[in-house]
């Protein structure tokens, strides 16, 4: 872990927390408004790559753990990774490291299609690996269960994924970060 | 700085973080063992009393514990439709247990307690070439610059607002962005210049 590693995770954890400042937004025809602190796995990522980025959720992860009300609505505590739905915070983190991953693989060519995909897999694809499990035998409701009721927020997850996939392109050309 | 836990010392305070976290984790992995209803109405009275037993501010509490119950409840009703009466109470039980003492904890623990605990609980790690001192440095990092990234979220969202693009997710995030790595590189020189060895 190098002096850039830790600087780039403990600022972007900052900011993953900054994040949870801004106001909820409300799709018309979503279930679930948005809301834009959880775009900070797809940003982390996207933006830093797999180590840093994945770094960056572990730091973030490991205040909420030890207490800072960080997460929307003023809430935190290591309840948030010991409830039903423990097993997505978790999830933010190799979720970030994927999506990073594949960012940078698909670096040289990278559109909004290729950072799609990469957002969508780490930020959505690896969350859900961790949470629907983990809810389905916490609640004891079975894993199909939990995968119907976690589909409401699939909608309100690709939109994100699309934002961060903006944002990374975006980002690739005005201060890129993958190599640095 | 703020953080959830109390201003006021309570008992549970001066038990050590080590201790209360070791309590958190014996107890939220035992409950989950038992199907006994006379040992699981046992760890949620426990689970009860000990907010209880510290004076926490009820109001603060239900914020905290408030989404987790909705869900508990509802997980709880489904299972009761489903006609598993007795799987809706050890569900509700071992998830009440676990974060009711979890909701404890953080009331009376100290975020720089915490932060201790977790650096102690990284000493292992040294055997994979991770210092837990640099551990320690990178949460202190991030507590440190959590004021100045709201600080900057707030300027930018007046910025943009003068803009009349408030409303644009986008037009926040991206100068939000630049202007943090920005300040991660200033930060990281500054680090490097005063000798810090990080290898």
């Amino acid at each position: 872990m190098t002096v850039k590693d830790m600087v780039y995770a403990a600022l972007f954890a900052a900011l993953t927390a900054a994040l949870g400042l801004l106001p909820m937004v409300a799709v018309p025809g979503l279930p679930v408004p948005i809301h834009a602190q959880s775009l900070g796995v797809m940003l982390a990522g996207g933006v830093l790559g797999a180590k840093r980025g994945g770094l960056a959720m572990l730091v973030f992860m490991a205040l909420v753990a030890a207490g800072l009300p960080l997460l929307s609505g003023g809430r935190g505590g290591i309840g948030i990774f010991l409830g039903p739905t423990g097993g997505f915070a978790l999830g933010y983190i190799p979720g970030a490291f994927i999506a990073g991953w594949f960012i940078e693989r698909f670096w040289s060519r990278l559109n909004f299609v290729t950072a799609f995909i990469a957002c969508a897999i780490g930020g959505i694809g690896v969350v859900y690996l961790l949470g629907i499990p983990w809810l389905g035998a916490v609640a004891k409701i079975g894993l199909v269960k939990a995968a119907t009721g976690s589909m409401a927020f699939i909608p309100g997850d690709l939109i994100k994924a699309a934002l961060g996939a903006i944002v990374a392109v975006s980002m690739k050309k005005s201060y890129p970060m993958i190599g640095k | 700085m703020f953080e959830i836990s109390l201003a006021r010392i309570t008992w549970l305070h001066r038990v050590p973080a080590g201790v209360k976290l070791l309590v958190l984790a014996v107890a939220g992995a035992a409950v989950f063992l038992v199907d006994d209803q006379r040992a699981l109405a046992g760890f949620v009275g426990f689970a009860v009393l000990m907010p209880l037993s510290a004076w926490l501010p009820l109001k603060a509490v239900l914020k905290q514990i408030f989404p987790a119950a909705i869900l508990i409840a509802a997980l709880a009703a489904f299972h009761v439709v489903m006609g598993e009466p007795e799987t809706a109470i050890a569900v509700s039980a071992r998830l009440a247990t676990v974060i009711l003492l979890a909701v404890t904890l953080t009331f009376t623990t100290r975020v720089s307690a915490m932060v201790d605990a977790i650096e102690v609980a990284a000493r292992p790690l040294k055997v994979f070439g991770i210092d837990p001192a640099k551990v320690g440095l990178t949460l202190s990092l991030a507590i440190r610059f959590i004021p100045v990234l709201f600080a900057l979220v707030g300027e930018i969202r007046e910025a943009q607002k003068a803009r009349g693009l408030e409303g644009n997710v986008i037009a926040v995030v991206m100068p939000l962005l630049v202007r943090t790595l920005k300040m991660a590189d200033d930060l990281a020189d500054a680090i490097a210049a005063r000798g810090y060895d990080a290898e």
